[in-house]
């Protein structure tokens, strides 16, 4: 399901309108970015948490046989819930 | 920074960014995490608008979910490290040059650097700074501020030095240097009373400013450190001879504590005690009268001692004390120094110290007497 798949179901359910909707995911998008890039986990229920993590610098051996120095970097990683990963197992299990 | 943000706050700040209600907001995030689960739950994978794509993955029994953050989420959030790119290193270079510890001893040494004590020597050119700052009056005399502190009582390790001075030079050996105050015309009783840099109020004024002192001759920077030394080692003294002289009183007159319930301790405590008390007994402490013998509680003659002494085993207290139950009350323990103990006879209680089973029944008697 791509972004406007779920913006149509989601305006669907609410019975309002696209604009709002899409309002509305880009707020949440704003807000989960903004969270993360000021170091904190953004933890929903039943659905998982949202954090940024930190990695080092490190050095490694490029495809070409050459030593790199990566740099360090920020990303964003996605923990889920265990209520989640349980409906998914005994739904893949049916 | 690294905090836990909750459902409440998630909420709160999408109506906010959306300039709609919080009910609003709530119903949204609703309905988008019951689409979002349903999707994922039927194995679909689902991408939300500027966040990513999550996709279940499923690796034997073990499921996870995996997260692809968009471009524009991954670019914002590694901002602060975006200047970095891969670089070409050489073969010499190793993890171990990346190791906290090198990257901290830099920190470290900038650290400490910033951290030295400035020390100021004067020199030529301070002397000429310090001479705009003194503000003299018209004899050319230095003239201190209004509320200046009164100078303290004068410090006697200056004044015996510059009376060895006196003594030692006459006036024709101390080379005369114009503006120099000759020793010898100082009264020496008056040559301690120097007034200290008021550093313990206004240190850094005294630090910038150390024109402020009365005499620059005799008083500099570096006797501030040995004044405060001095100070201190009396202190450390005092605290020292407290300490010592506390312990020596302990050990003279220790605490009275009675006589022990715990038998097995008696035994062990009671034999340097007994030994001790044997040097310096007090002979007028035992009265014989007729075939009974008479003793006195001390600090370092408990019913114990008494009874190890006249029947050769500690355990053996019971007795006394329960020949004397009436004028020592219902604590053993507690027995007030000075009071009389009558020391009944062995016979009268089966006492034999080289009896085991009289040992025991000594030592039963002791666990009901002091669970009474």
């Amino acid at each position: 399901m791509n972004q406007s798949e779920l913006n149509r179901a989601i305006a669907a359910k609410l019975k309002r309108p696209i604009d709002d909707v899409e309002k509305l995911s880009a707020a949440f998008a704003d807000v989960v970015i903004d969270f993360c890039s000021n170091g904190d986990s953004v933890a929903i229920p039943r659905f998982g948490t949202i954090k940024s993590v930190s990695k080092k610098e490190y050095i490694a051996v490029g495809n070409d046989g050459k030593k790199y120095l990566y740099p360090p970097k920020i990303s964003a990683e996605f923990a889920a819930s265990n209520i989640l990963k349980n409906k998914v197992k005994e739904a893949a299990n049916e | 920074m690294n905090n836990t943000i909750l459902l409440q706050q998630l909420t709160a700040a999408i109506a906010e960014k959306a300039k709609t209600s919080n009910a609003v907001a709530e119903d949204y995030l609703r309905e988008l995490l019951a689409t979002v689960n349903d999707e994922i739950i039927k194995g679909n994978s689902v991408i939300i608008q500027g966040v990513g794509e999550f996709r279940p993955v499923k690796e034997g029994n073990n499921v996870d979910i995996a997260f692809v953050p968009t471009k524009s989420f991954a670019e914002t959030i590694n901002a602060p490290f975006a200047q970095f790119e891969t670089v070409e290193i050489d073969d010499d270079f190793d993890d171990e040059s990346l190791s906290d510890e090198d990257s901290m001893s830099d920190t470290l040494d900038e650290i400490i650097e910033i951290q030295k004590p400035v020390q100021i020597t004067p020199s030529e050119s301070d002397e000429d700074n310090f001479d705009d700052l003194i503000k003299k009056d018209e004899d050319d005399n230095i003239k201190y501020p209004e509320d200046m502190p009164a100078p303290p009582m004068a410090i006697p390790i200056v004044a015996p030095n510059i009376e060895k001075v006196e003594t030692e030079h006459s006036e024709d050996d101390i080379p005369a240097v114009d503006n120099e105050p000759i020793v010898e015309e100082i009264p020496a009783e008056t040559m301690g009373a120097v007034p200290p840099i008021p550093i313990a109020k206004e240190p850094e004024s005294a630090v910038k400013e150390p024109v402020s002192e009365p005499s620059q001759d005799s008083y500099g920077y570096d006797e501030q450190p040995s004044k405060r030394f001095s100070w201190m080692s009396f202190f450390y003294g005092l605290l020292a001879g407290g300490l010592i002289s506390t312990a020596l009183f302990l050990w003279i007159f220790p605490p009275i504590t009675g006589s022990n319930t715990d038998t097995d301790a008696i035994d062990a405590i009671e034999p340097e005690l007994v030994d001790t008390v044997e040097v310096a007994r007090d002979t007028t402490a035992t009265v014989t009268t007729d075939s009974l013998k008479v003793d006195t509680i001390t600090n370092k003659r408990f019913l114990a001692t008494m009874a190890r002494e006249y029947y050769g085993d500690p355990a053996f207290w019971v007795y006394i004390y329960e020949y004397n139950k009436e004028s020592l009350g219902t604590r053993p323990n507690r027995i007030k120094p000075g009071t009389k103990v009558t020391i009944p006879p062995a016979e009268m209680y089966g006492i034999n110290a080289s009896d085991p089973n009289s040992i025991e029944l000594a030592k039963q008697k002791a666990k009901e007497i002091n669970k009474k």
